[in-house]
């Protein structure tokens, strides 16, 4: 059984073996990490993983400026991932950055929000497209802000 | 054309092509639109701005957003996305033609430029808009929208 924090939510997750390596980009150690059970999982889960997976394989593309995210920005990324994100939390785009990071993104609920993790910091951005209203900040500074827009991005999908 | 490089006026009605790689990188799923747009990635500043082509130079010349697609030597032709000049403008990005003898429609080549001295949440913001103001106009994205988004 595997406890993962969620703001200030716990959830518990069963762990199913064998662990499942997650990164497998040949010149990077794996990473592993415990997959939950199916009728547990977080609903963003299974795509997360998979768009991390397909990132590691990301080769360094001098044409379209986009660097690979490291084998640590990935890493964080998803610890962030288990951290933040409540089960109920809507699947985020995952893509890289122009500064090597990754980012989650929701376009929902009249919202734009990205979550950009790096090698040591997260930072946030969120704005109310009717509004025009938006705050920005390091994820210390803006986490109960996300938390709670999370959550409210998660009710409007029932 | 001897003046294919000359830079040319350009109108707030002018739409402004964008290829934009068909891969979860390059794109974002909108929930709310039900559509992909341009990701972070897709809508880069480098100090010359972000690289467009202008549609109507192309149409001139007997072009079109296939070629824009099919730049860069793409096997099957990428997604293209269009934004007007007024869009771009309204959203306070400066927009000039910036021919470019490195590609055959570099004729066309259009650069927006980031607003100086905005702040990252404003800029954020100002791209976020821009990207979201973009319209897929040629070819098709085959991704499949993230479950539970």
């Amino acid at each position: 059984m595997t406890l993962i924090n969620a703001g200030s939510t716990a959830f518990e997750f069963d762990v199913v073996e064998p662990e499942a390596e997650v990164f497998s980009r040949t010149s990077r150690p794996p990473v592993k990490v415990t997959v939950p059970r199916a009728a547990t999982a977080p609903r963003w889960l299974s795509y997360v993983i998979e768009r991390l997976n397909e990132l590691a394989l990301l080769v360094d593309d001098p044409d379209e400026d986009l660097p690979a995210p490291s084998q640590a920005v990935l890493n964080r990324a998803l610890e962030e991932a288990n951290r933040l994100l409540p089960p109920s939390t809507p699947t985020p785009s995952v893509v890289p950055t122009t500064e090597g990071h990754v980012q989650f993104v929701w376009h929902k609920t009249g919202w734009d929000v990205e979550v950009e993790i790096g090698m040591e910091e997260t930072w946030v951005w969120a704005q109310d497209r009717e509004s025009g209203e938006s705050w920005s900040g390091s994820l210390d500074e803006r986490k109960g802000e996300l938390v709670s827009l999370l959550h409210r991005m998660a009710t409007d999908l029932h | 054309m001897d003046d294919d490089n000359e830079p040319r006026d350009i109108t707030s009605d002018d739409a402004l092509l964008r290829r934009v790689i068909n891969r979860a990188d390059f794109l974002e799923w909108h929930a709310d639109l039900e559509r992909w747009v341009p990701a972070t990635g897709a809508v880069r500043f480098d100090p010359d701005g972000m690289s467009t082509y202008v549609e109507r130079f192309l149409r001139e010349a007997g072009d079109s957003a296939a070629d824009v697609g099919t730049m860069g030597g793409s096997k099957d032709p990428e997604p293209v996305f269009s934004v007007t000049v007024e869009q771009a403008c309204l959203l306070d990005f400066a927009v000039s033609q910036t021919p470019d003898d490195r590609t055959p429609i570099g004729y066309a080549h259009a650069s927006v430029e980031r607003p100086s001295g905005q702040f990252t949440g404003d800029f954020k913001s100002a791209r976020s808009q821009l990207a979201q103001s973009m319209r897929l106009v040629h070819g098709r994205i085959t991704l499949a929208a993230p479950d539970g988004a």
